[in-house]
């Protein structure tokens, strides 16, 4: 039963998403608050989709293992999958109205309003760390925003990056 | 996967490949799903799609599974912990800079674009004060039907731009 109600939450995160990125908000809400994954996990999962090959939104389907083993993330990986299938079955409708007002303005509402959500939940995973953000965390943040922004760097060495200052830092100097 | 369905194999003509890559940027849920859904699709009907989606799903998932399966079995070691102080931020900034670069892409032109900011900020207080996203997302998109679309999409999609989830450049391995 629980693998099911976990299979609906990610259904319907992703339903109403634009992007793999956009589930966050929501997928945060319903597994943090039922306690099946942390705030911390939610970080990690992040992080583990952004380094591994394919869509990054295939963290989903790390944060479904962390949830419930295995089974959770072929649960994730299924519910995860479905949404993006939608679109076939109303290509034949979309296509020749894509370039429609209404088509444009919903589209444009669901991208903006869905990625200022992603912004808050980047705000309360940040305020959500029992320990506190110290001055070089915050550093390592801008200068991933802004290498991130640029979009020329892999994910692998923007995560490098705040790991190595993670490490020399933690050294006994 | 531009280079090598248009420009090496030439399965696809570079218009069919941005009116699908269009398409699959107004779709529910991961973008290189759906995009892989209507190329395949395009190419071979149902065996398309079920090609393509193993394609790309089948290594990448696997190997999220198995690197998140190595994580969870070396995440309690001091040293990871450590580090993740580092992979957090950087996670973070990452997952900052996509949702910039998503309302970059949404936001129109000229005056247009101060409404559109205006939308991302309201969208943004109301997630924080209403502490759920669904009215948001629904209320944003409603929003944009209404009043936010333009009889023609403010942006060309940007071809070279779609290797990756969401309207990001991403450099797979």
């Amino acid at each position: 039963v629980e693998i099911l109600w976990l299979f609906l939450v990610c259904l319907r995160a992703s339903l109403l998403s634009l992007g793999g990125q956009s589930a966050l908000p929501l997928l945060r809400q319903d597994l943090v608050s039922s306690g099946l994954t942390t705030d911390a996990q939610i970080i990690d999962a992040l992080a583990i989709g952004r380094v591994t090959p394919g869509p990054g939104g295939l963290y989903i389907v790390v944060l479904g293992y962390f949830a419930m083993g295995l089974g959770g993330a072929v649960a994730a990986l299924v519910a995860t999958v479905i949404p993006p299938l939608l679109v076939l079955p109303l290509a034949a409708y979309l296509r020749p109205r894509l370039s429609s007002r209404r088509v444009d303005g919903a589209i444009r509402g669901a991208a903006l309003s869905t990625s200022a959500l992603v912004l808050v939940t980047t705000v309360d995973l940040i305020a959500a760390d029992p320990d506190g953000w110290e001055v070089w965390q915050w550093l390592v943040l801008t200068l991933a925003v802004g290498i991130a922004i640029q979009g020329r760097a892999h994910p692998i060495v923007i995560i490098g990056i705040g790991a190595a200052m993670a490490l020399v830092l933690s050294l006994p100097w | 996967m531009r280079r090598y369905l248009v420009t090496r194999h030439g399965w696809l003509t570079p218009e069919e490949f941005v009116q699908d890559w269009t398409l699959a940027k107004t779709s529910p849920g991961i973008t290189l799903v759906a995009l892989a859904a209507l190329i395949g699709s395009r190419l071979d009907g149902r065996r398309g799609v079920v090609a393509a989606l193993a394609g790309l799903l089948g290594p990448s998932a696997a190997i999220v599974i198995v690197v998140t399966i190595g994580f969870a079995s070396v995440r309690d070691m001091e040293v990871v912990a450590i580090l993740l102080d580092g992979v957090g931020p950087a996670t973070l900034g990452m997952t900052i800079a996509l949702a910039v670069i998503f309302i970059r892409s949404a936001i129109r032109q000229g005056s247009a674009r101060l409404v559109d900011l205006l939308v991302v900020a309201v969208a943004f207080a109301a997630g924080v004060a209403l502490g759920s996203p669904i009215p948001v997302i629904l209320g944003g998109t409603v929003l944009g039907w209404a009043f936010l679309g333009e009889s023609r999409p403010s942006r060309v999609a940007n071809v070279e731009d779609a290797d990756g989830d969401g309207p990001v450049p991403r450099v797979d391995p």
